[in-house]
């Protein structure tokens, strides 16, 4: 059953982090120490102890980068659902991904080499440098793994059945009660991804993305040789980094969740409104939160918005003609809170 | 009901059959149908007498008696008590209607996904990302207080600002690394 796909150094490591973390040790502060102590121990064990949750998801990681397969699931969010394929494989040793929405408009993004290109209605096509695979479950693939047990409790829940596979139950628990939590459904014997349900504090569910089918093939088909050779759209430099600019409001954000830091903050505009904005990024290492300020005056009007959609909350705020943004995968009461938080300069904050 | 739509094509004098006609005078209960069809029809043309005596009242006594109890279990006198069951029968209501409320949000909050995923430079007719009020502050296109009603052309603007920030912080997720 145990597949020794991980290269050895790593299962070590990993054996030894995820055995400290199960068993809350009282010298769990003098971590480096301990793990090097119980390193060869453990590495002993590891033939007889159970694959634990985070063995799973490291198992999981290597191979949605590593094998060849077609995966077609479903996005379901508030009902509404949207059907995609995505592609996978490896040729000469590049990885090669593709994805793609299958009704509408559309919208396809081709990963190869550290590169993602996004061909979408309405605008021309365009690449990134990324090392993330297009797609949540590309964002689950990419995780470092010891951050997000920082902040989450990895259990496996059982097992099930998806698409007709046998799966592999993964719970990915909040430490805060501010987020929201995951359900990871893996195939049993090659541990691709078959299910991912977003679920909030209650448990119900708020976005989940769901395999029909997994093929999977012993080496790359035609469609991955031929996106192996095809020409991407060049790379753009995400956002124009003005970051020599001044910001445009002296602003600070109150409150954010417990394990979110902050991972950037530039000014940047804005592409359907053209609009420059303020703009502070973070992140959990599993979920990310956006905050935009933006000094629109009185010109403009805005409500205050609270929009949901599947598990992407957005908050807006205004407060003396800024208007404060707060997008991500976070519950709406922790985007409200975020943006609420918000505090101006003390000249700002005059009336 | 299999032969509703037949009843309701003989009411409308679209179906002649002999066969229907007799079962309609030996079924009772699509004896009743076709009652309601044709006080449904006079109402709708406003031919309907000024006062309507609908039979229901033997209904809701019956619908009272076979009522469970929802609430924990009280001495048998209590019961007879019309009051009672009254009380039992508003908190019934009180639940349906809460129940009503939380399926309209959930209905009303359906959001196009490939509206914002594609995020075209030319202003979609789908933006149709709606907001939900759930347990946080006063919020939603719908309920402002201070401003009663947007105009169609506040109302698209606003979906297009919250799809710029929806789209934006997914540019930005791509980013990252």
């Amino acid at each position: 059953m145990r597949k020794t796909v991980l290269m050895m150094p790593a299962l070590i490591a990993l054996a030894s982090f995820s055995v400290a973390s199960e068993t809350v040790l009282p010298e769990s502060s003098s971590n480096d120490t301990s793990v090097q102590a119980v390193t060869p121990m453990l590495a002993s064990q590891e033939e007889i102890r159970e694959e634990t949750a985070l063995d799973l998801l490291m198992r999981f990681q290597h191979a949605f980068h590593h094998l060849n397969y077609e995966l077609a699931y479903i996005e379901v969010r508030q009902g509404h659902i949207e059907p995609v394929r995505f592609i996978h494989g490896l040729v000469d040793d590049v990885q090669i991904s593709h994805r793609v929405y299958l009704n509408g408009p559309a919208h396809e993004a081709v990963y190869r080499a550290n590169k993602v290109a996004y061909f979408e209605a309405g605008q021309p096509p365009y690449s990134l440098t990324s090392k993330r695979l297009p797609g949540i479950f590309g964002n689950l693939a990419a995780l470092e793994a010891e951050r997000l047990s920082a902040n989450y409790e990895l259990v496996i829940a059982g097992k099930s059945r998806v698409a007709g596979r046998p799966a592999q139950v993964m719970r990915i628990v909040p430490k805060s009660a501010d987020m929201y939590g995951l359900y990871l459904w893996l195939d049993f014997n090659s541990a691709l991804p078959l299910r991912i349900d977003i679920v909030d504090r209650q448990g119900d569910l708020v976005e989940q993305h769901m395999a029909v089918s997994l093929i999977e093939f012993s080496k790359p088909n035609e469609w991955m040789q031929e996106l192996a050779s095809i020409d991407l759209p060049s790379v753009v430099t995400g956002a124009n980094l003005d970051a020599s600019e001044e910001l445009q409001v002296d602003w600070q954000l109150g409150w954010k969740p417990v394990g979110m830091e902050v991972r950037a903050r530039e000014q940047h505009s804005l592409v359907l409104l053209s609009e420059s904005v303020d703009y502070m990024q973070l992140g959990d290492g599993l979920f990310d939160v956006s905050v935009y300020i933006n000094p629109i005056g009185t010109t403009s009007p805005l409500r205050e918005h609270l929009v949901r959609q599947g598990a992407t909350s957005l908050h807006t705020v205004v407060r003396n003609g800024i208007e404060i943004t707060v997008v991500g995968e976070i519950p709406p009461e922790t985007a409200s809170r975020i943006a609420d938080s918000v505090k101006f300069s003390p000249r700002l904050e005059q009336p | 009901m299999a032969n509703n739509e037949q009843l309701s094509a003989l009411i409308d004098n679209e179906l002649q059959d002999a066969k229907l006609l007799e079962q309609l005078a030996n079924d009772a209960e699509l004896a009743d149908s076709w009652r309601d069809y044709h006080l449904i029809g006079d109402v709708i043309r406003g031919e309907v007498a000024p006062r309507i005596e609908i039979d229901i009242a033997d209904q809701v006594a019956l619908a009272l008696e076979e009522e469970p109890a929802i609430v924990a279990p009280r001495p048998q006198a209590e019961q007879d008590k019309p009051s009672s069951a009254k009380v039992v029968k508003f908190f019934r209501y009180a639940g349906q209607y809460a129940i009503a409320a939380s399926v309209a949000v959930a209905a009303i909050i359906g959001v196009q996904q490939y509206s914002v995923e594609q995020g075209g430079e030319e202003p979609l007719p789908v933006f149709n990302t709606i907001p939900v009020g759930g347990a946080v502050s006063p919020v939603s296109l719908q309920s402002g207080p201070q401003h009663r009603e947007m105009t169609e052309a506040e109302i698209l603007e606003q979906r297009q600002r919250i799809s710029a920030y929806l789209q934006d912080h997914r540019f930005q997720q791509r980013v990252v690394e």
